[in-house]
């Protein structure tokens, strides 16, 4: 079994909603515990405003949660002495959706992927750094590199941006990349494209990778036989084996979940069966129901529900939160 | 039969600093009396501006060089301002994508009904209310709770279903709908597909869908139009398009989509990216990532053709093409 890369230990976030003071709190993220292997893809599924950018965020040091523990290679990364941090930060890079927000508009490609470079010394003057960059864009399918080094971000497609802002992730040759939803700003038929050259380079260099998604398809399209998380109002409701649980989900909430996702199949996407919920609303998430968050909508919910926060315990092979697991039927989405 | 509404050679030109862009370029379809259709091709392809020019509404510097758009009968393009008044919203309404996230905030929605109503001639209040109830309760919200509220009290999903209501609010003939789900949740998402379905049981009217995700299309689409750099390049029924595609982009666009089910290995993304539509290829758009493209798709500009059963599709070779 390879060993953890980033491990959270019962991570909570709580956020001072509005500015007020003595503004209410808001917790975005709740006791979650999850742990990445080295070399490892793990989707991170659920829908906008869930808690999956901020759980992400915590994975690479850029937010530090309220409580529980952040470790790196089994080091807690809020105890770490300057330079431990400094090469851990270095080591877990992230990437967002918005690849013209991630790239200074009025510097070229190269000026932007020869920074980090210089910055963390790994070349030692301006001719090898031409000659990395131009490496990098090669990686990254961008050729020829001549085509592109010169060229402002505004020139390029949104796919070739988002190549470009792998690049930049990858020049410093991190072991873990946090991908929040790499391709939901990217046409359609340029999708795959982007996820096939991020499994290339977890195949090739062994970056570990959290992709963060609202989206189970491309989520499966990526993993292929790896893990996925799936996240609901802040809380981690089930885990494990990509291929099991979407096979046979056991959570109330993914099971909803799969059961609403359309399938690009005519016959069947006209004969699958919606779980009836409870409600069909999605909660405000800055002002989430008490215990297990899905309980207001939930078809099987009881009193120990609204009472008490379910974490995740083993069940059939996968990790799930809820406290009436054992009692869920199966939910044959065909 | 005579389509509802036909669009033939359209073309829509946007006269910008670095040239002029062809939104639409050339672009046919025809929609049938109660059939839903989906337009269905990646951002850029001209779906909204097809749809826009449907309601002669094509925002500047945009303009309808070319093309003959028939509604039930009229030349849509030679209305006057008057007759164009009451086509929109009576004739055809539109459902404008995010919509949900731009009505009127200091409006109650009993009162954007009314407006609605009486924009276009309808007056009695007790009428417009009976029948924006009734509306209501076809996209299952309760008028007593809903009626009385502000926008900004209801969820994503319930204005929507709101926007919706008030869209069929004069009856219309066909209803456009852009990107009807795309800012909501799975669920939501799910559950307001399930409820176009059932209105279209009930009122029996034509709706146009524009998306670009090809699972959508397959939930509810009767028929598919495939654009590709504002041309229509393919029509077919549901299954004819999704189990014998013609078109080499739509077979791109089937196998470039993701899903629960199926084979991972079937997946590939299309090469290469979209054209600029300011200078785009010689020949057939798709030609620069195209697997079936010869010499003559680089010079010749394939146009729509009938190949039987009602089928059109734009490509020299489509003979050879298989999904
Ligand atoms: N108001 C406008 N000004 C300039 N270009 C526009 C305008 N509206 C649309 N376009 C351009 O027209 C093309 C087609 O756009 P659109 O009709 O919105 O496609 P879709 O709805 O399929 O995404 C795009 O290249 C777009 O940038
Ligand atoms: S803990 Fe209760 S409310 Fe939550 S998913 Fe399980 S049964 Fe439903
Ligand atoms: S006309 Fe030629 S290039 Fe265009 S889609 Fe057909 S085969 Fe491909
Ligand atoms: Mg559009």
């Amino acid at each position: 079994m390879a060993e953890s890369i980033i491990e959270l230990k019962e991570v909570n976030m709580t956020f001072k909603r509005g500015w007020l003071l003595r503004g209410a709190q808001v917790q975005a993220v709740v006791k979650a515990s999850l742990d990445i292997k080295e070399g490892e893809i793990l989707a991170l599924v659920g829908e906008s405003g869930c808690g999956k950018t901020t759980l992400g965020k915590i994975m690479v040091g850029l937010l530090k949660p309220t409580s529980g523990q952040v470790l790196y290679r089994g080091k807690d990364i809020w105890n770490m002495n300057r330079s431990e941090f400094k090469e851990y930060r270095r080591n877990a890079q992230i990437i967002h959706q918005d690849s013209y927000a991630a790239l200074n508009p009025v510097r070229t490609i190269y000026q932007s992927l020869s920074a980090p470079l210089l910055h963390y010394r790994l070349v030692k003057n301006r001719r090898e750094a031409r000659d990395k960059v131009a490496e990098l864009l090669q990686l990254m399918g961008l050729t020829p590199p001549e085509d592109f080094l010169d060229k402002y971000p505004h020139q390029l497609s949104g796919g070739q941006r988002q190549r470009v802002v792998l690049a930049r992730a990858v020049s410093l040759r991190p072991k873990f990349i946090v991908a929040d939803e790499p391709v939901s700003m990217i046409d359609v038929s340029l999708r795959l494209s982007i996820l096939d050259l991020m499994r290339r380079l977890n195949e090739e260099f062994g970056i570990a990778f959290l992709y963060i998604t609202h989206d189970l398809a491309t989520a499966r399209y990526f993993v292929k036989e790896g893990r996925i998380a799936v996240m609901y109002l802040g809380q981690l409701v089930e885990t494990g084996n990509l291929g099991q649980v979407i096979g046979k989900p056991r959570h109330p909430y993914l099971q909803a979940l799969l059961s609403a996702v359309p399938v690009p199949d005519p016959r069947k996407a006209r004969t699958k069966r919606p779980l009836p919920l409870r409600s069909l609303e999605f909660p405000d998430p800055t002002n989430p129901p008490s215990g297990c968050r899905f309980h207001p909508r939930c078809p099987y919910a009881e009193d120990i529900c609204a009472k008490e926060v379910p974490v995740l315990r083993p069940l059939d092979g996968r990790m799930i939160a809820c406290h009436l697991a054992e009692r869920i039927p199966e939910w044959h989405l065909w | 039969m005579k389509p509802l509404l036909s669009v033939r050679d359209l073309t829509v030109e946007f006269e910008l600093t670095r040239g002029i862009l062809k939104a639409v370029n050339g672009a046919s379809l025809e929609v049938h009396k109660g059939e839903v259709m989906a337009l269905v091709g990646e951002s850029g392809s001209g779906k909204t501006t097809f749809a826009f020019s449907i309601l002669n509404l094509v925002p500047p510097p945009g303009r309808i060089t070319s093309g003959k758009i028939i509604f039930d009968g009229r030349d849509v393009l030679s209305l006057s301002e008057e007759e164009l008044r009451k086509y929109r919203w009576k004739e055809v309404a539109m459902v404008f994508q995010a919509a949900q996230n731009a009505m009127n905030p200091v409006m109650r929605i009993a009162d954007q009904m009314l407006d609605t109503a009486q924009a276009h001639g309808k007056t009695s209040r007790g009428e417009v209310l009976e029948r924006a109830s009734e509306l209501l309760r076809m996209v299952h919200l309760e008028p007593s709770q809903v009626l009385h509220a502000y926008p900004h009290e209801l969820s994503g999903g319930m204005r929507q279903r709101v926007i919706i209501a008030l869209s069929l609010l004069l009856d219309p003939k066909m209803l456009i709908l852009d990107e009807p789900t795309t800012a909501l949740d799975v669920v939501t998402q799910a559950y307001i597909l399930d409820i176009l379905a059932e209105i279209r049981q009930k009122l029996g009217l034509a709706m146009l869908l524009l998306t670009h995700d090809m699972s959508i299309v397959a939930k509810v689409a009767d028929r598919v139009a495939v654009m590709y750099a504002g041309k229509v390049v393919e029509v077919g029924n549901i299954e004819e398009i999704f189990y014998d595609a013609k078109h080499p982009y739509t077979v791109g666009l089937i196998k470039a989509a993701p899903s629960l089910i199926g084979d991972i290995a079937d997946k590939r993304p299309i090469p290469g990216s979209p054209p600029d539509l300011i200078n785009p290829p010689p020949g057939c758009p798709f030609h620069p990532r195209c697997d079936y493209a010869t010499d003559r798709c680089r010079e010749e500009v394939p146009v729509l053709t009938p190949i039987g059963d009602g089928r059109v599709v734009a490509c020299h070779n489509w003979q050879q093409v298989h999904l």
